[in-house]
């Protein structure tokens, strides 16, 4: 659309009035400009890349090259190692994985060698951070967000340079591992707005991937309201109510509908009646007419029923409950979680619950209900042991346990925070699963991040020790290209 | 397993520091052990009699009756807080007058607190507590084991200076603005404070024209090491090849200015080391690994990153007794299960000068 644009404005330059203060004899003229105008259109939509020189498109974050990654070895999403490992990308995606090279390819032009690229270490998708604290504070300025705040609209257009600030600030974060993160608002009402899934462009820029997230708000870490079950239940309850008092108004309504045809009947009668009484009265003079008065009974209009008052923030409850906009419950307080989960249960909502500190007693509850925990990874920073136990406890219970930034910027130490879960009894395969394949799946990414695998991100890490988690050996991230 | 039924077994063993300089020595093999270069080396055998290490090498010649233990882990250096306010149970500082060059952090400082223990857990075996830069001429600086006898390793480290005008410029007795401070800091003629001129000073600056001011007060002949506050980006090329101090940026610090910044200022040749005290508020004992963590990730070079916390700490603070598994140092050493840089390593044991002050076992 913007190519469009851009050859409209090339092509639709004006002509000398543009050149003030130029002798007439040297400006071009209307049609020398013209035919420089059109050879210009020519060159911006032949020569230069579109995607370079104009927005990226959405889908592929920009990216938009092929070549080989050859690696002494790869993490393969079953825990298998290969090795060696060559990887291949296509605009910003895993098309294959092997364990030996790629195949020189024959085009209409020759042969053509694969473009490979030869590293050293071991390849692993890159860090999903199911709770980010990417700061987009600025770009919605500053507003108290409304129900209905889309994030994704807040977000930056894919343009080299939009948001020099933004970009280096998700430069860092990918240089840390993180690869896609999760965008919500941390503070605000009960409903908070709508939060989205994120991947990073060529340009390091957020892109939205993927449906748009209910954030509710509820207690804990990060959260400036502390908001209580009552009131979580109350906000479904009253969108409950707002749907059956719009079925109530379509009843209403069809019975108004009926009752105005039977009116419109009656009204028909009731003038054909008083022009007949009209005529009387005239041939029985003013005795007749009083008779007429007397007799003139007027049918009544019957009321329209008032429309329900009009509810955003109900609607978007009411999206939950219909299965179209999945549900993030921001709470570490238990009785919060045991409300959500309730109304998980009622309502058959896809809910997440961000936090989880003090709800351990639900994971029983949680793993039935296949409901989902992104627990607070900078809880670790106070080193109590605290967040191990919490993990230990949803994983050993079958919950999908996701770790993220906790809506804060931990910056590069998000691999230690996480690494030290391993050191205090977690699993290492459980950790790692909980900063990549766990976290994708639960926000609807699966198979497009958190592995290595074909239809995957091409976003890696790189790490030279016995795993990411070792700051000790070399590390380093792959963003495409 | 076996490393932790050998070492804990070794430790209760080992003799103390008051044994005669005839006490058995000690042999170490554990599976790697961090050499002072901060490289990890494998097949080492580390000598200790005394709580000192006699030596360190691969084909040492063992004395007789040495007793060996060989334990799978990684042995590395006790950490060293290279400015810390832990253990003081009051702050160490006397606002009433501008300068109080005799006044002794030490004094601040409460042994029987409980944060010793939290510093040996973290691996932190020794630490320099500082009083606090609210004057020009501040005070003594202390390092002090964390555990152990005889802990004061040293009642006075370096004469604290600063230069950092939010701290010294309340109007009342210091200084309002920074030329105000060099003014008072030129009269004040730090360099002949007793001690001075053999210990050093370490400077509490954020402006290069602090930097500046310190040197020109100080000569060249007495060390100094530079605590940096503020925006380091702007004056850390003045402290090439010089000991610097960085506080840890708490959560939500690590703004792509301040890591490129930790980048650069490796990069330029500043010898980095890290402390648990900040401006901000103290940190966690943990912070300080994994202050060392980032910086080994960001820079790549964990060698730099774990001298940040033990050699260079070290040098920082003016010791050449601690910081390094060397001949003649203090036998402050930590057993990790893996290397210290890698967050899910676990520590095993912790020997301070020689005798075992932490056991894994002991905590779980």
């Amino acid at each position: 659309m913007l190519q469009t644009k851009r050859r409209c404005f090339v092509s639709s330059a004006p002509g000398p009035s543009y050149f003030p203060g130029i002798p007439r004899s040297v400006r071009p003229s209307f049609r020398q400009f013209s035919l420089r105008a059109v050879a210009l259109a020519f060159l911006a939509t032949v020569a230069v890349p579109p995607s370079h020189a104009l927005a990226q498109s959405a889908e592929s974050g920009g990216y938009e090259r092929t070549y080989t990654i050859e690696a002494d070895a790869a993490w393969l999403p079953d825990g298998r190692m290969l090795s060696p490992a060559f990887v291949t990308l296509d605009k910003g995606v895993i098309t294959m994985i092997s364990k030996t090279a790629p195949q020189e390819r024959r085009t209409a032009f020759g042969t053509q060698k694969p473009t490979i690229i030869k590293v050293a270490g071991t390849l692993a998708p890159t860090v999903v951070d199911a709770w980010s604290g990417l700061p987009m504070s600025g770009r919605d300025g500053g507003r108290r967000p409304l129900p209905q705040s889309r994030l994704a609209e807040d977000l930056p257009a894919l343009l080299p340079g939009a948001d020099a600030a933004l970009a280096a600030r998700v430069e860092a974060l990918r240089s840390s591992g993180v690869g896609f993160v999760y965008l919500g608002r941390t503070d605000g009402p009960l409903q908070r707005g709508l939060g989205l899934v994120s991947g990073f462009s060529v340009d390091n820029l957020p892109y939205a991937i993927g449906r748009d997230w209910l954030d509710l708000a509820g207690t804990g870490s990060g959260s400036a309201v502390q908001v209580r079950g009552q009131e979580l239940r109350a906000a479904f309850e009253s969108a409950v109510a707002l749907r059956d008092s719009r079925e109530d108004h379509a009843e209403a309504m069809e019975n108004y509908q009926e009752s105005l045809e039977k009116f419109e009947e009656e009204f028909n009668k009731y003038l054909d009646e008083k022009k007949k009484a009209e005529k009387d009265a005239k041939k029985g003079g003013a005795k007749a007419e009083d008779e007429k008065k007397k007799d003139d009974k007027r049918p009544t209009r019957p009321k329209r029923p008032a429309e329900p008052k009009r509810n955003i923030a109900g609607d978007l409850i009411l999206d939950a409950i219909d299965g179209k906009l999945p549900v993030r419950v921001q709470a570490d307080d238990a009785q919060v979680v045991g409300v959500a989960l309730e109304l998980a249960k009622e309502h058959s909502l896809h809910l997440l619950i961000a936090g989880g500190a003090g709800a351990t007693e639900h994971a029983e509850a949680m793993a039935d209900l296949g409901v989902g925990v992104v627990l607070d990874l900078s809880r670790q920073l106070a080193s109590d042991g605290k967040l191990a136990a919490d993990f230990k406890a949803y994983h050993d219970a079958g919950v999908s346990v996701a770790l993220g930034s906790g809506g804060r910027d931990l910056g590069p130490m998000l691999l230690t925070l996480a690494g030290e879960l391993i050191a205090e009894g977690v699993d290492q395969d459980a950790v790692w699963k909980s900063l990549t394949s766990t976290p994708a799946e639960l926000l609807g990414l699966g198979g497009k991040a958190g592995a290595v695998q074909r239809g995957a991100s091409g976003s890696m890490i790189l790490f030279g020790g016995a795993s990411p988690f070792d700051a000790s050996a070399p590390f380093r991230t792959h963003s495409p290209k | 397993m076996i490393l932790a039924t050998s070492l804990l077994a070794l430790a209760p063993a080992l003799p103390a520091q008051e044994a005669s300089s005839q006490g058995p020595v000690w042999a170490l093999q554990p599976t790697h052990v961090i050499l002072p270069d901060g490289s990890t080396a494998e097949g080492q055998t580390v000598l200790v009699q005394n709580g000192r290490i006699l030596g360190v090498g691969a084909d040492l010649e063992l004395p007789s009756g040495a007793r060996r233990w060989k334990v799978d882990g990684v042995l590395a250096p006790g950490f060293v807080d290279a400015f810390s306010a832990y253990g003081t149970d009051q702050p160490a500082l006397e606002d009433s007058r501008a300068l109080t060059p005799m006044l002794r952090a030490f004094d601040a400082v409460d042994l029987a607190d409980e944060d010793w223990k939290k510093l040996i857990a973290a691996g932190i075996t020794s630490a320099q507590v500082l009083p606090e830069p609210n004057n020009i001429q501040a005070g003594w600086g202390a390092l002090v084991a964390s555990g152990g006898e005889n802990r004061m390793l040293a009642g006075r480290t370096r004469q604290v200076l600063s230069m950092v005008i939010s701290r010294v410029g309340d109007g009342a007795f210091g200084p309002s603005s920074l030329v105000g401070a060099i003014e008072l800091f030129d009269k004040a003629d730090s360099a002949r404070i007793p001690g001075v001129a053999d210990r050093g000073v370490l400077a509490h600056v954020d402006d290069a024209a602090a930097i500046r001011a310190v040197r020109a007060a100080l000569g060249k002949d007495i060390q100094a090491s530079w605590m940096m506050w503020g925006d380091a980006a702007s004056y850390g090329g003045e402290l090439k090849g010089q000991m610097a101090g960085m506080p840890i940026p708490g959560v939500g610090a690590w703004s792509p200015r301040g890591l490129e910044t930790l980048k650069r200022l490796h990069k330029a040749g500043v010898h980095l080391c890290f402390g648990t005290w900040s401006p901000a508020g103290a940190r966690q004992p943990g912070d300080l690994r994994r202050a060392a963590a980032t910086m080994s990730r960001l820079t790549g070079d964990p060698k730099a990153a774990m001298a940040a916390i033990t050699s260079n700490a070290a040098a920082f603070v003016g010791s050449d007794q601690i910081g390094a598994i060397e001949k003649g140092r203090r036998a402050d050493l930590v057993l990790w299960s893996a290397h210290p840089l890698d967050p899910s390593a676990k520590i095993l044991s912790v020997l301070i000068n020689g005798e075992a002050a932490f056991r894994a076992s002991d905590s779980e």
